[in-house]
């Protein structure tokens, strides 16, 4: 899933100061951040108290609205916004990244800002707590390493084994973080599987990654019409 | 051109238990900052390692920083880790370095940028340090870059890779230890030792396995002469080691440098006691001017001929 | 219907209608809060059902002299006293083990009788910890002022002996003192305890009083809800607040029964669910689950306590209450009151002061119910204030309940800092039900430094 964490609230503040509107439409998205407790419906009628009673502290007489989409990520679910993006100034949406940039692609004549910032792919380890398992890579290793992504978890997304600042399970960059080369060590060793740990792991093929510029995915059973 | 040889590799394969020592460039392009260093080393050590961007901190190329003390008249280690280049780079960086007639390397995978003052620098980590270990060794091998292109004339280089003794899971380390000799490393130079017993339990697996027979492993020394500096390393350097008697130790010194000499010749007597122990690495921080000293007292100076 | 049936002995009270039943003669008990049905069988031995809203516990403790041969509490030692050849009487406190608190009022009054009846008689008290209750200070001052001779002792500086003789040791005082000794009882579970324990099925402690140790409880809730239990049955520091826990547990069965306010239907919107089971994360009576077909999540009223912990944390807002309706933006200064703390010390406070302090007050169940969005409503106008009342750290009833409020209020007032709207506006504040007198002069504090 992915997970986002909302923006500082003095950032959006600063974000709106530099535009002209008298209308915000605050959009929340119902799917991911929502879960990861950021951009859903109860963050939405929050920052709309807040923003108001910051715009007031400011004489600004902004009418704010607010609209919670199932995902953001689909047009079929921002077509439902026309009315409220229609006689709105500006836009700020609590979606990921690519939600805010698929309301600019769909309604291409209104600002729309983020009020999040979308932080990685996670899972819930705690309550309220999420952390990091994918980068997306685009060329999964899982396979190779048995459950535990040497890529996600390791600070330095070493291939072949941990770097010297291992100790105690923790990972040198903050004793917070779990060694991720201990993780796939315990794994490996519970399933009996050393040969991950001894293997050469050859340096990888980011194609697949960022590093083969922006990607794109077509399912040809459904392509097209 | 006359052919160039890394000196250090003639040394150790002679039998001859090496000294090495470290050089830290500065922030700033003052050749003469070097070559002053330099000079002070000069006959008390084999060669020298010139760290690469060390704990993340912006510093003189470890290239160009290891050929102005090498004119010098010092045998240089250049270091590379794969913190701050992808594999273009390094691999660009080692041709540069061969041809410039620097001949070791030591390949590291590189402390984490949270250590140093560039927090919010984008790493690298394209390749770890044992593909790191293989590209160079294919490059100088077999003449291969790692995307397969053929060179016409290769890179020269004495291939060394660290070790750390004390880092977890130690299982796992051994494991890479292995692995960065299958890469084809040559000599390691380890973590700097505190807990000699550590290091001992280590040393032994580390001949059951056969691993100094492939490679030649120099005992990392690291000189101090503060309570506080050893309280740094042990609550704030990753995979140190140092036990608390060690600080009482020092504590307990009336003469703290003295007291830090005479524990660094200690633990110099005491490795090279080990069977597969082939030299030291004498790398203080902050205090470089002491490494003639321990050499001195180690009874390791003069240090002997080569060829 | 009544409001309440006492097992055990009964505690009248205006406002609820009661039934009280022998606990040898009860059988059965089945139902949950609101509605209770209890089997017994009467005095004529015919068996009867009764419907009640809530049940309480109220069974003494059976007490024990702990050594024999001693004058006990209990009995009527007028013609001992009339009768003895000695100059004193001596009332023996904490000799085994600390008595329960209330043994120090019963000394206490026992102490000051005879004086008063026996003048001649010397009264020497030994204690070893006298527990304050109630109005106990007043009596141990009384009791001083009396000429009643206290005498502090430990462990080992005091003993009984097998004939009757009391040797104190300390420092500068050594005391030989035969006969006319009363011993403070010793507490035991009542043996019908057990019955009761199966009939409601309430697990024991290990002394085997009806409720367990435990901190997180407000001190007469059972592991049931709906069922109390008072004084005795729960053992000895049950004994410590006698009328403090009659009143909490009366008000809690106003609160949970009759008040409808509070006993709102808390209900999911499966449409709006995501399933993202942050409310069963959160809720600490277990009371949320997924609902296979509807395929959201619900909430399992026989385990919810009404905290609200989950409205005010679900993300897609999926949670509400039955029939509610927005609130409306309120004005000037505003408290939120906790309905186990501050709330009943507020009730107390007596109609003079409250009307003298007229604050806008809002009962709120748990301080972890407070919604971020709320909090900035009120204070959206720089003029507002809002003060919240919680409980202290580890007798939310909620278990963290307060903890929970704290981190909202955290999060609201660093949202306001970095707005520059004065955070200063919002105070979060820890008190218990007892601090009636703490909280008038918190609460004219607070709003004369608002003002």
């Amino acid at each position: 899933m992915i997970v986002g964490e909302q923006k500082n609230i003095d950032e959006i503040a600063a974000m709106l100061e530099k535009e002209d509107f008298d209308n915000l439409l605050i959009t929340g998205c119902g799917t991911c951040v929502t879960v990861s407790m950021a951009g859903g419906e109860r963050e939405v009628n929050a920052l709309a108290e807040i923003l108001q009673a910051y715009f007031a502290s400011k004489n600004k007489n902004v009418k704010i609205q607010k609209a919670t989409v199932k995902r953001q990520c689909d047009f079929e679910f921002l077509d439902d916004l026309e009315n409220e993006v229609d006689s709105t100034g500006l836009v700020l949406s609590l979606g990921c990244g690519v939600g805010v940039q698929h309301l600019a692609e769909r309604f291409p004549d209104k600002v729309v800002l983020p009020g999040l910032n979308t932080s990685f792919y996670g899972a819930v380890t705690n309550t309220g707590e999420l952390a990091e398992r994918c980068i997306g890579c685009g060329n999964c290793v899982l396979d190779e390493y048995h459950g535990v992504c040497p890529i996600a978890r390791c600070s330095k997304s070493l291939l072949n084994g941990p770097c010297g600042g291992s100790q105690d399970g923790k990972c040198e960059v903050d004793p917070e973080i779990d060694c991720g080369w201990q993780l796939i060590y315990d794994r490996v060793k519970r399933l009996n599987k050393l040969e991950v740990v001894t293997g050469y792991h050859e340096p990888k093929d980011w194609q697949t990654y960022r590093d083969g510029g922006p990607r794109k995915h077509v399912n040809k059973e459904y392509f097209g019409n | 051109m006359p052919e160039i040889k890394s000196l250090l590799k003639k040394r150790l394969e002679a039998g001859q238990f090496v000294v090495c020592s470290e050089l830290g460039p500065p922030i700033g392009a003052d050749p003469e900052f070097i070559r002053e260093k330099a000079r002070r080393l000069k006959g008390y050590v084999d060669a020298t390692n010139v760290t690469d961007n060390q704990t993340a901190i912006v510093r003189m190329s470890s290239i160009a920083a290891a050929r102005i003390a090498a004119d010098e008249g010092l045998e240089m280690i250049i270091q590379v880790t794969a913190r701050d280049r992808n594999r273009i780079g390094i691999q660009s960086d080692i041709l540069g370095a061969s041809s410039l007639g620097l001949r070791n390397v030591l390949c590291l995978t590189g402390d984490h940028q949270v250590f140093g003052m560039d927090k919010g620098a984008k790493n690298v980590f394209d390749l770890d340090s044992v593909q790191l270990i293989k590209t160079v060794h294919d490059m100088v091998h077999e003449g291969v870059l790692l995307n397969g292109k053929e060179m016409e004339v290769p890179p020269q280089m004495f291939i060394g890779g660290a070790a750390n003794p004390f880092a977890d899971p130690f299982e796992m380390q051994m494991l890479k230890m292995i692995k960065k000799v299958e890469a084809g490393v040559e000599f390691f130079q380890t973590q700097a030792i505190y807990n000699i017993e550590k290091f001992e339990y280590w040393m032994e697996e580390v001949r059951k396995l056969g691993l100094h027979k492939k490679s030649y492993i120099l005992a990392g020394i690291l000189p101090t002469r503060s309570v506080k500096a050893l309280k740094m390393m042990k609550k704030h350097v990753a995979g140190m080691d140092v036990p608390d008697e060690v600080i009482a130790r020092m504590e307990a010194a009336g003469d703290k440098k003295k007291e830090g000499v005479k524990m660094a010749v200690e633990t110099i007597e005491r490795v090279k006691q080990i069977e597969g122990v082939r030299g030291v690495h004498l790398m203080p921080v902050a205090w470089e001017e002491i490494t003639p000293v321990v050499v001195e007292e180690a009874g390791l100076y003069p240090r002997p001929e080569v060829e | 219907m009544y409001d309440v049936v006492f097992i055990g002995n009964d505690i009248k009270s205006p406002s609820l209608s009661s039934f009280q039943i022998n606990p040898a003669q009860l059988l059965t008990a089945r139902g949950e809060i609101g509605n209770f049905y209890l089997k017994y069988k009467d005095d004529k031995e015919d068996l009867n059902e009764v419907e009640t809203r809530a049940v309480v516990i109220n069974i003494e403790a059976e007490k024990e002299t702990p050594a024999t041969g001693l004058l006990s509490f209990e009995r009527n030692l007028d013609n001992i006293l009339r009768n003895t050849r000695k100059d004193y009487i001596v009332i023996v406190q904490d000799y085994n083990e600390l008595a329960p608190a209330i043994v120090s009022k019963e000394g206490l009054e026992k102490a000051i009788d005879i004086r008063k009846r026996f003048p001649d008689l010397n009264v020497y008290y030994f204690y070893r910890s006298m527990r304050f209750i109630d109005n106990n200070d007043r009596r141990f001052e009384q009791a001083r002022k009396m000429g009643i001779v206290f005498l502090k002792y430990e462990r080992d500086n005091l003993k009984i002996t097998d004939s009757r003789e009391l040797i104190y040791n300390r420092e500068d005082i050594n005391l030989k003192l035969k006969d006319n000794i009363i011993m403070a009882p010793e507490l035991k579970p009542a043996a019908v305890l057990d019955r009761v324990a199966r009939i409601f099925n309430l697990r024991k402690s290990e002394k085997g009083y009806l409720q367990p140790e435990n901190i997180y409880l407000q001190p007469t809730l059972s592991g049931k809800r709906g069922v109390y239990v008072l004084g005795g049955a729960r053992g000895t520091t049950g004994y410590s607040n006698l009328t403090d826990e009659v009143e909490f547990t009366l008000n809690e069965i106003r609160n949970k029964t009759i008040d409808p306010v509070i006993e709102q239907e808390r209900v999911v919107d499966d449409q709006k669910c995501i399933l993202c089971y942050n409310c069963y994360r959160i809720c600490n009576h277990g009371a949320i689950e997924r609902d296979e077909v509807l395929d959201a999540m619900k909430i399992n009223y026989l385990a919810c306590q009404g905290c609200n912990a989950c409205i005010a944390r679900c993300p897609a807002g999926a949670i509400s209450i039955a029939g509610s309706e927005d609130k409306k933006q309120s004005k000037g200064l505003k408290v939120m009151m906790c309905e186990n703390s501050a709330q009943p010390a507020w009730k107390k406070a007596g109609n003079k002061v409250r009307t003298a302090l007229n604050l806008e007050i809002e009962e709120i169940p748990c301080a972890c119910s407070i919604k971020k969005e709320d909090l900035f409503n009120h204070l959206s106008n720089p003029e507002n204030r809002l003060l919240i009342l919680g409980c202290f750290e580890e007798s939310c009833k909620h278990i963290n309940g307060d903890k929970r409020g704290q981190q909202v209020v955290d999060e609201v007032k660093a949202t306001l800092e970095k707005l520059d709207l004065n955070p200063e506006r919002l105070t979060f504040k820890r008190l218990s039900p007892r601090m009636t007198a703490d909280l008038e002069y918190f609460l004219s504090a607070w709003k004369e430094d608002s003002l």
